[in-house]
């Protein structure tokens, strides 16, 4: 298999969820550096020939592009050695990967507000009761006994998921009222291979 | 939301838009001001604020400050890179990003891998000091243990830094360039106080670099601020305290010590405890 | 009402974990240590104020993410990194709350809190965090416990609230966050499977009271 290019901003949240399933499948991948802040480089022509929507994470390989996060998660988690158990091969595993997707990608919008000025400011709200939604399953799971959101061990929905509440007080949201998900979080941030991102506290 | 009393921090220039910005509604020191072309007004009065150009940004004031905009000689080189970093919103007290900026002790801690690593935790001994001539605080002879100075080299050493502070709400950093040990890379942090709790903060960046790429340049300036906005974010209380009891130093503070001793001596209170009162609990 | 407050559930803070609590306006770290008990101390690094609860837990001392300052389980600071050699004061402490960890749940208590309370075991069903003052909530438990699970039947009021419905055992304690902001702990009998089964009903607790304060409020 070749090695595709991944188009990444480092502090965007999305990036990080590929960057961060591709370390935990162990899947090799070019980064590509955007220059999205200051730089708006992602409304460029160059930019916007690649990507129409002009957003990153972009997932390329030969003529095969990809611009929706979670099919390039989970094509990172087909490409890598330990990626096959992240796939999301039960029903529950891909309505939690499209949760993120819809639900969550409040949390996204929330954070840009309160970091670049950029979003929307109102999305907090909706993140929140996204996140409150999340805290319920991983409190019924963690009664269960399965530490993740569809099963017992991680996959490509908890990663999709990670970003939008471990960035949650980049846009004001602590992790108080969050029991579940906090110690969820901490099963994610102890899995092997596990890469952070600026505004995660550092872990020993 | 209204304008700070403070004539300390009134009687300053602070950034409020990069050049040529499309017109728009800011905070500035507590107060809405509008910004449209080179004009900045105040949005409840109209009264214009007096304005400077400088750096690509644009500087605007309240009151009328005794000094212009501070000087940085490495923008006249010709040869440097100039790297706007972009800006960036904290809900913190521009205070506490400036003391932050000034640490080097947490570099192991919060920028693990980059600017430093367990165990080289130490940080030696340097020379801290309010220069009177300039009315500036300084920090020199700094060094810190860093195990990837730079791209290149695989051993660890010494970074040489000094640090200085030419007014209360900005800080610069100027480092030894690895690749011309004959110059110094200058960084600096300019801080748009909105309230005291709110800060927009804009790295600049003079370099000696003639490889890296822009991109790279900018990446890693914004990886390293975006680390300590969760340190600045979560002190308490959020505001700077200048009282000396209320925290606890140590000699590697030495740089916090003098830029506290300063502000005090300035009486500044916006942005430390002894500013209006705040809603809520910080 | 004594001096204790239930502020988390036990099973929340599993050895080796530190976590953040809010009571009454005031920040709390509640840490454990590798095996032993757990720890309640002002969530305040005395050095440069940095939240302790952002920290981590490591040789059995709680480190600042700021600074790494180390605080072993007696609040002094063991280690100051910047300065490796310091033979630290032991003036450099953190600030203990009283904790004390009974009916599955953990407390804390003020320096003159007296004896904690003496609970038998329970076990976790979830903290659930809700928009609204602790009495709004504690008085609409009371009278229709969870909902969905029919009859209330109330068992007694001391340091928690017990009662049964549906066929489940419940006790239940609870912290004030702010004036509009509480925390329920809620225990249980029954199975792991049972417990889990309960939480859709809890979920609905916090819809309801939420819509009940947003009503009382406009």
């Amino acid at each position: 298999m070749s090695v595709p290019v991944l188009w990444t901003y480092d502090l965007d949240e999305a990036c990080y969820a590929a960057r961060l399933t591709a370390a935990l499948a162990g899947a090799e991948v070019t980064l590509r550096a955007v220059d999205v802040v200051p730089g708006a480089e992602t409304g460029s022509a160059a930019f916007r020939a690649l990507s129409p929507m002009g957003r990153v994470p972009v997932l390329v390989d030969g003529k095969v592009v990809l611009t929706q996060t979670e099919a390039i998660l989970t094509d990172l988690a087909r490409r890598g050695e330990r990626g096959a158990a992240l796939l999301p091969d039960t029903p529950e595993a891909l309505d939690w990967l499209i949760f993120a997707a819809r639900d969550l990608s409040a949390a996204g919008r929330a954070r840009a507000a309160a970091l670049f000025g950029t979003g929307d400011a109102r999305a907090a709200g909706e993140a929140r009761a996204a996140l409150l939604v999340l805290e319920d399953r991983l409190t019924a799971q963690g009664l269960r006994g399965a530490g993740f959101v569809a099963g017992n061990t991680p996959g490509v929905a908890d990663l999709a998921l990670f970003p939008g509440f471990a960035l949650s007080r980049d846009w004001g949201l602590g992790h108080e009222a969050f029991p579940a998900l906090r110690l969820w979080a901490r099963r994610i941030r102890m899995l092997p291979g596990f890469v952070g991102m600026p505004g995660l506290p550092a872990f020993p | 939301m209204t304008l700070t009393t403070d004539p300390v921090a009134l009687n300053d220039w602070y950034p409020v838009a990069g050049l040529g910005a499309a017109p728009g509604r800011t905070l500035l020191l507590g107060q809405e001001i509008e910004i449209d072309g080179a004009a900045v007004r105040r949005t409840d009065t109209g009264a214009a604020l007096a304005t400077r150009e400088k750096w690509g940004l644009l500087f605007a004031s309240f009151g009328a400050p005794e000094r212009e905009i501070f000087d940085m000689a490495e923008a006249a080189e010709p040869d440097r890179r100039f790297v706007p970093c972009g800006w960036f919103t904290l809900r913190a007290s521009p205070l506490r990003i400036v003391e932050n900026f000034l640490d080097m002790a947490h570099f192991p801690f919060v920028h693990t891998g980059i600017l430093g690593d367990e165990p080289h935790t130490e940080v030696p001994e340097y020379r801290s000091e309010i220069r009177r001539d300039v009315d500036e605080v300084w920090a020199t002879n700094c060094t810190f243990f860093q195990s990837q100075i730079a791209a290149t080299e695989s051993a660890g050493d010494f970074v040489q830094l000094s640090y200085r502070v030419p007014t209360p709400f900005s800080v610069v950093l100027y480092r030894v360039c690895p690749s011309a040990p004959d110059r110094l890379d200058a960084i600096a942090l300019l801080m748009q106080p909105m309230t005291e709790v709110l800060t927009r903060a804009i790295p600049l960046m003079w370099l000696v670099d003639d490889r890296s790429s822009h991109t790279e340049l900018v990446r890693f300036e914004q990886v390293i601020f975006l680390q300590d906005k969760i340190i600045v974010e979560n002190q308490r209380p959020l505001r700077l305290p200048l009282e000396p009891r209320a925290e606890i130093p140590t000699r590697a503070d030495g740089s916090s010590i003098a830029y506290r001793r300063w502000l005090k001596e300035k009486g500044l209170r916006f942005g430390t405890t002894a500013g209006a009162p705040l809603a809520g609990t910080a | 009402m004594s001096g204790w407050t239930p502020v988390a559930l036990a099973a929340d803070l599993p050895p080796g974990t530190v976590a953040g609590v809010v009571l009454r306006s005031e920040e709390i770290v509640l840490w454990r240590d590798g095996a032993g008990p757990p720890h309640a101390w002002k969530d305040r690094c005395p050095h440069r104020g940095m939240k302790l609860s952002f920290g981590f837990v490591r040789r059995d001392r709680l480190v600042c993410l700021y600074h790494g300052w180390e605080y072993g389980a007696d609040t002094r600071c063991a280690l100051i990194p910047a300065h490796p050699d310091l033979d630290v004061p032991e003036t450099i402490r953190a600030t203990p709350w009283q904790v004390a960890e009974t009916g599955g749940l953990l407390w804390v208590g003020s320096r003159d809190a007296g004896q904690p309370p003496d609970l038998p075991e329970a076990m976790p069903l979830r903290s659930l965090f809700l928009d609204a003052p602790l009495d709004t909530a504690r008085t609409r438990l009371r009278s229709g416990g969870l909902p969905g699970l029919g009859e209330v039947d109330l068992i007694g009021d001391g340091p928690l609230l017990r009662f049964a419905q549906g066929g489940h055992l419940f006790a239940v304690g609870g912290h004030e966050i702010g004036p509009a902001a509480c925390a329920l702990h809620l225990t249980s009998d029954g199975t792991a499977a049972a417990r889990a089964a309960l939480v859709p009903a809890t979920a609905a607790l916090r819809r309801e009271v939420r819509a009940q304060s947003r009503g009382a409020a406009a």
